[in-house]
């Protein structure tokens, strides 16, 4: 059987944990740069009262931006990768729900949000952009050592510049 | 020498050059770089994120709220927070339930306004308006359905109801923006000569009347859905929700006015 070397699967988790970065700060920007149309998609899901829709739609996207940025430099990644896939969790139970309700919304997943006409629904492609995120996450909490990671310099050998990714200095 | 000393010695060699390599590379100042790097990430990410927030914060709505033009004359009273026009005794009541902020209400009042107005004036149908306020988050800063709904009960109640409305939501504020502030609110009160009294209703105790009309019609409206949910524009003929999407509705309402 092919078993991918301890390197290999290291730079795979480099590519999960920018990819995740990359969503993440994208996501973050975009909600941030319209807080009014963030409010709108919060309260879109009908699930919080409304004194915490202002301070969650305040707040989401900043955590977002956290998240991202930590990923991005690779520090805690086990614990962010925890993080950031409970998020994962909590958005895609808010679309779940939207969905088994019948309410008709825009997840505002990339800003925009809100009510959108009955047919234009995208819950499935929604659930499934989420997912693949989720994947990503759970693989950075089962496997948090990745390549060009803060995590990495830390831990490595003072021997060894990047630990087990360069040439260890014999 | 034994073989077991030279394995010990080296022993000690590997343990001396690790520690001196640790010392040279600085094991705790790396945690010290580790945590600028993680600080100076997280400020400039976070902190690009809080400076997009507060620009984009929309800035006051310029000016003074346009008048609405004068449209047909009507009876207007009030009881309790709800505003009925037209003739008290006529064979039709039509129920409206609107936000001042909501966009959907912004197009129900351009399409049917006129010709609700018409009927009150005509004496076809008694016109009930319920201001209400469920979108008091969605303004910047939040509270622009309450102060707008409780102005137009006290504008009702000053005997200056119509083109207070009109104008409202002629001049409706974007949903998430900025809405008309108190001062502007007041200011249209007083151009279409309410006096003394309308400010001093606006002041004393109007956002609660307007929670408490907004409670009772929530209560109403969910009864009377399928669904148990509350939305605005809401539109209630002779104790009946009708949807107001479908163009015929006003006809069909003055309609069994004449029927019966």
């Amino acid at each position: 059987m092919f078993r991918p070397s301890s390197a290999t699967l290291d730079w795979l988790g480099t590519v999960a944990r920018l990819g995740l970065a990359a969503v993440f700060l994208v996501s973050g920007i975009l909600k941030a740069t319209d807080p009014a149309q963030t409010r709108i998609a919060v309260r879109a899901y009908e699930l919080l009262p409304a004194a915490l829709v202002g301070p969650v739609a305040t707040m989401l996207p900043l955590a977002e931006l956290a998240l991202g940025a930590l990923l991005l430099v690779g520090a805690f990644t086990r614990w962010v990768g925890l993080a950031a896939g409970l998020l994962l969790l909590v958005l895609m139970g808010g679309v779940a729900q939207a969905w088994a309700r019948g309410l008709s919304i825009d997840c505002g997943c990339f800003g925009g949000g809100g009510a959108v006409a009955r047919g234009d629904t995208r819950y499935p492609q929604e659930l499934a952009r989420d997912a693949g995120m989720l994947i990503l996450a759970l693989w950075l909490l089962v496997r948090p050592r990745t390549a060009l990671s803060l995590d990495g310099w830390l831990r490595a050998d003072p021997n060894t510049r990047w630990g087990r990714f360069g040439e260890p200095a014999k | 020498m034994g073989g077991a000393e030279v394995e010990d010695k080296r022993k000690r060699e590997a343990a001396q050059a690790v520690a001196a390599a640790r010392k040279s590379s600085g094991g705790g100042r790396r945690g010290v770089i580790a945590g600028i790097v993680i600080i100076v990430a997280l400020v400039a990410v976070v902190g690009a994120g809080l400076l997009l927030q507060n620009r984009n914060k929309p800035g006051d709505l310029p000016g003074a709220i346009p008048l609405a033009a004068a449209g047909p004359q009507y009876p207007v009273t009030t009881q309790g927070e709800a505003i009925v026009t037209g003739n008290p005794n006529a064979p039709v009541t039509i129920d409206v339930y609107e936000d001042f902020l909501c966009p959907v209400c912004g197009q129900f009042e351009k399409f049917y306004h006129q010709r609700l107005a018409q009927a009150a004036a005509e004496g076809k149908a008694r016109v009930i308006y319920h201001p209400v306020a469920i979108l008091d988050e969605l303004s910047t800063p939040p509270g622009y359905s309450t102060l707008a709904a409780g102005a137009t009960i006290c504008a009702a109640e000053a005997g200056v109801f119509p083109r207070f409305h009109d104008s409202l939501f002629a001049a409706q504020p974007a949903e998430g923006g900025r809405g008309w502030t108190r001062a502007q609110i007041q200011q249209l009160g007083r151009e279409l000569g309410a006096g003394d009294g309308f400010e001093r209703c606006m002041q004393s105790g109007a956002d609660q009347r307007v929670a408490t009309a907004t409670e009772a019609a929530r209560r109403y409206i969910s009864g009377l859905r399928s669904d148990g949910r509350f939305g605005t524009p809401s539109v209630v003929v002779n104790g009946a929700l009708v949807n107001v999407s479908d163009p015929g509705w006003l006809d069909q309402a003055l309609l069994s006015g004449t029927r019966r």
